[in-house]
């Protein structure tokens, strides 16, 4: 192999593949030899698991609706915009605000504002809309995940605007004013040029998104429901559970959930090599 | 890509990456440190004389910002000052302790990281059964002659033995704490709670951390003839006779719980805050001076009060151990006895630092100890002492709190 192509596929290997590759062994390891390992009955029990398909099912509600909300106001800014230089200076400058914002402060701001007794719901209460605050809409700790999903949309339709307005700006408008030259109207223009274009440079971002989203501890923590729980709150509970025969159920929970943060990744490669 | 789950996972390899490193420095010196059960032979001079330079690791829940303050501006300036010991508070607790330990002790680590570790119940126990504790030492330490030993609650640790591997350190007691503006007369026993839960429909809750799962363990005590009833270790079948009253209890009550008990918030700080905003009106503290402090903290309203039901309330000691391969268990135990001190349990007690309850038989200081102690215990917004002792209910098998925990937990998810 030439020197060229050895050195960046070793350094790939050394810090992309083989930390992943450390932790899924692990999981494993954990799963079914480690000190807590489950029988091989554990497998088809957590399968089983009503709990279990409810937190998935939650954890995956929430990575979708969340990462097409903030997917959908991303583009819709972004085709809005049609090139202007100046407002989408503007608009940059404002998307980056957010991205340096931890996590968990975004998480508290959506408490502050959108719980029973948050802002929202005093001004509510304070314009006479409402006498209790148990009136106002629950969009925190609620089965839905509102809560949560909107502090999903604030943290990420930024990160996903940012990069589609760089894509716009680096394409620039040939291939439109092609179209348009060649007599597609403006509606056609968008849907048969823009926007493919723009979600196939977005996917691996999307993508991003849709797995962190899923694998993330502090937002349901803080905003999330009790029933069902996300997944990652699942399996801290049951690996920081007194009983030490739960400890083994959170490692095959783990890899259950890298399951399907993988097929998430692979369903991203294979569309990549459908459009290829 | 799915590194979330993964990172989760792999704390433990750190864990074993501090063995490996704590086995280095083992085979690095001569010979292993000192034990506690040996020092515990030696007059007490010897081991100040011992404990004199040494490092004391403590490993120890950081949650809390006050008890985090005490330690670090109080404890640890006059143990240096005191005894020319150097405190060092680390963060670990629960299972986490277990888990180290254990990777040390196969890893054959005969001097290990941590000399003093904060315990009770099931840590307490699993730490014996796997012989990761040292002792006995505690009962030689001289300010051991100060503790209540008659208690109930602070010569057991849920039903387990001391033994002199563990030495007390402060004691709680489960309180509800309710606004006396808004509800200027609280129910008074788990009767009258259910009385008015269904008579303020989305007003009551309860967390789903320790402090809920203790109130549930006091409940199902309540209606199943008393703590008593569970005493003498696990036993399947009353826990699961008592889990079905209680079940049946919380499911005809669940219509008229805050969002009709189908959610239930986190933790205490989550509890606190609803009932602070006034969404909900009770909160519950494992400890029974919160009503206060955290009044003072600006945290809960200042009409807050403590009350607890005539049913009883649970009550337990957390306690102080030395681990097997501690390099400085001479320091650990001098520390140990300074935190038994009256000065330093006086301290701990005082609402404005962290208001833990004092293991000190007070019939057993001087008098003018004992006037300071009342001055602090005697404030109007607690629960009068006397009726603390009176309600305190001791704290069952771990097994029991375990399961309970569990099959709530599955009963929600």
């Amino acid at each position: 192999m030439p020197r060229r192509t050895a050195l960046p596929l070793l350094i790939a290997v050394l810090l992309l593949g083989a930390p992943i590759a450390a932790g899924i062994g692990y999981l494993i390891v954990g799963a079914f030899a480690g000190a807590d390992a489950g029988s091989a009955g554990s497998l088809a029990r957590i399968l089983g698991d009503p709990g279990v398909h409810r937190s998935a099912a939650l954890s995956l509600w929430i990575a979708s609706a969340g990462t097409l909300i903030a997917l959908c106001v991303a583009l819709a800014i972004t085709l809005l915009l049609d090139g202007n230089a100046r407002v989408d200076r503007i608009v940059r400058t404002l998307a980056v605000l957010p991205l340096p914002v931890p996590t968990v402060a975004a998480t508290v701001a959506v408490l502050l504002l959108l719980s029973q007794s948050g802002w929202l719901s005093r001004v509510a209460s304070t314009l006479h809309f409402m006498s209790m605050p148990s009136e106002f809409p629950a969009l925190v700790y609620d089965p839905l995940a509102i809560g949560v999903i909107l502090a999903v949309v604030w943290k990420e339709m930024p990160f996903l605007l940012l990069v589609a307005l760089s894509l716009q700006s680096l394409r620039g408008t040939v291939l439109a004013d092609t179209a348009r030259t060649l007599g597609a109207t403006p509606w056609q223009v968008v849907r048969r040029v823009t926007l493919p274009l723009l979600l196939r440079g977005m996917a691996p971002s999307i993508i991003a998104v849709f797995v962190f989203v899923l694998g993330s501890l502090e937002l349901p923590l803080v905003l999330g429901p009790s029933s069902p729980l996300a997944l990652p709150l699942l399996i801290q509970e049951r690996r920081q559970a007194l009983d030490a025969v739960l400890h083994g159920d959170a490692y095959l929970i783990a890899l259950l959930a890298t399951a399907l943060a993988l097929v998430a990744a692979l369903a991203h490669e294979w569309v990549r090599d459908d459009a290829a | 890509m799915p590194t979330a789950f993964v990172v989760v996972m792999m704390r433990r390899v750190s864990v074993a990456a501090l063995a490996l490193l704590a086995l280095m420095s083992g085979c690095a010196r001569s010979a292993p440190p000192a034990s506690a059960a040996a020092l515990a032979r030696l007059p007490w001079d010897s081991v100040l004389a011992r404990a004199k330079g040494q490092t004391v690791v403590w490993r120890i829940w950081r949650g809390d910002p006050s008890i985090n303050e005490f330690i670090d501006t109080w404890v640890a300036p006059r143990v240096r000052e005191q005894f020319g010991i150097t405190l060092q508070a680390v963060s670990g607790q629960g299972n986490e302790l277990v888990d180290q330990l254990t990777v040390e002790q196969q890893a054959h680590a005969t001097t290990g990281t941590a000399s003093l570790l904060w315990i009770n119940g099931e840590t307490f126990g699993a730490l014996r059964t796997r012989q990761l504790l040292a002792g006995p030492w505690s009962n030689v330490l001289p300010a051991a002659a100060l503790v209540d030993s008659m208690s109930p609650i602070i010569s057991r640790d849920f039903e387990q033995d001391p033994a002199g591997y563990e030495s007390p350190w402060g004691t709680v007691q489960l309180a509800m704490i309710y606004d006396s503006a808004r509800t200027p007369q609280p129910p008074r026993s788990l009767a009258e709670l259910a009385t008015w839960i269904r008579a303020h429909p989305g007003r009551f809750t309860y967390d789903q951390s320790f402090a809920g799962i203790t109130f549930l363990k006091g409940a199902m005590y309540a209606l199943n003839g008393g703590a008593a009833t569970y005493a003498g270790g696990f036993d399947s079948t009353k826990y699961l006779a008592g889990r079905t009253r209680l079940f049946a209890w919380l499911d005809s009550l669940k219509p008229f719980l805050w969002r009709q008990g189908t959610q239930y918030p986190p933790d205490v700080a989550a509890l606190h805050r609803l009932f602070a905003n006034r969404e909900i009106d009770f909160s519950v503290s494992n400890n029974q001076n919160e009503a206060v402090t955290k009044a003072m903290q600006g945290i809960l309203p200042t009409s807050s009060r403590a009350m607890v039901l005539r049913d009883g309330t649970i009550a337990n000691a957390h306690f102080l151990g030395i681990p097997f391969n501690a390099p400085s268990a001479a320091g650990a135990m001098v520390v140990a006895n300074f935190l038994l001190s009256p000065e330093a349990q006086l301290e701990k007690q005082r609402p404005t630092v962290w208001a833990d309850g004092t293991v000190l038989g007070l019939d057993r200081l001087p008098l003018a100890w004992r006037a300071r102690f009342d001055s602090v215990v005697n404030d109007p917004r607690l629960v009068p002492a006397d009726s603390l002792r009176r309600y305190a209910r001791p704290e069952v098998s771990p097994r029991y709190h375990e399961r309970l925990q569990a099959d709530w937990r599955k009963s929600i998810r």
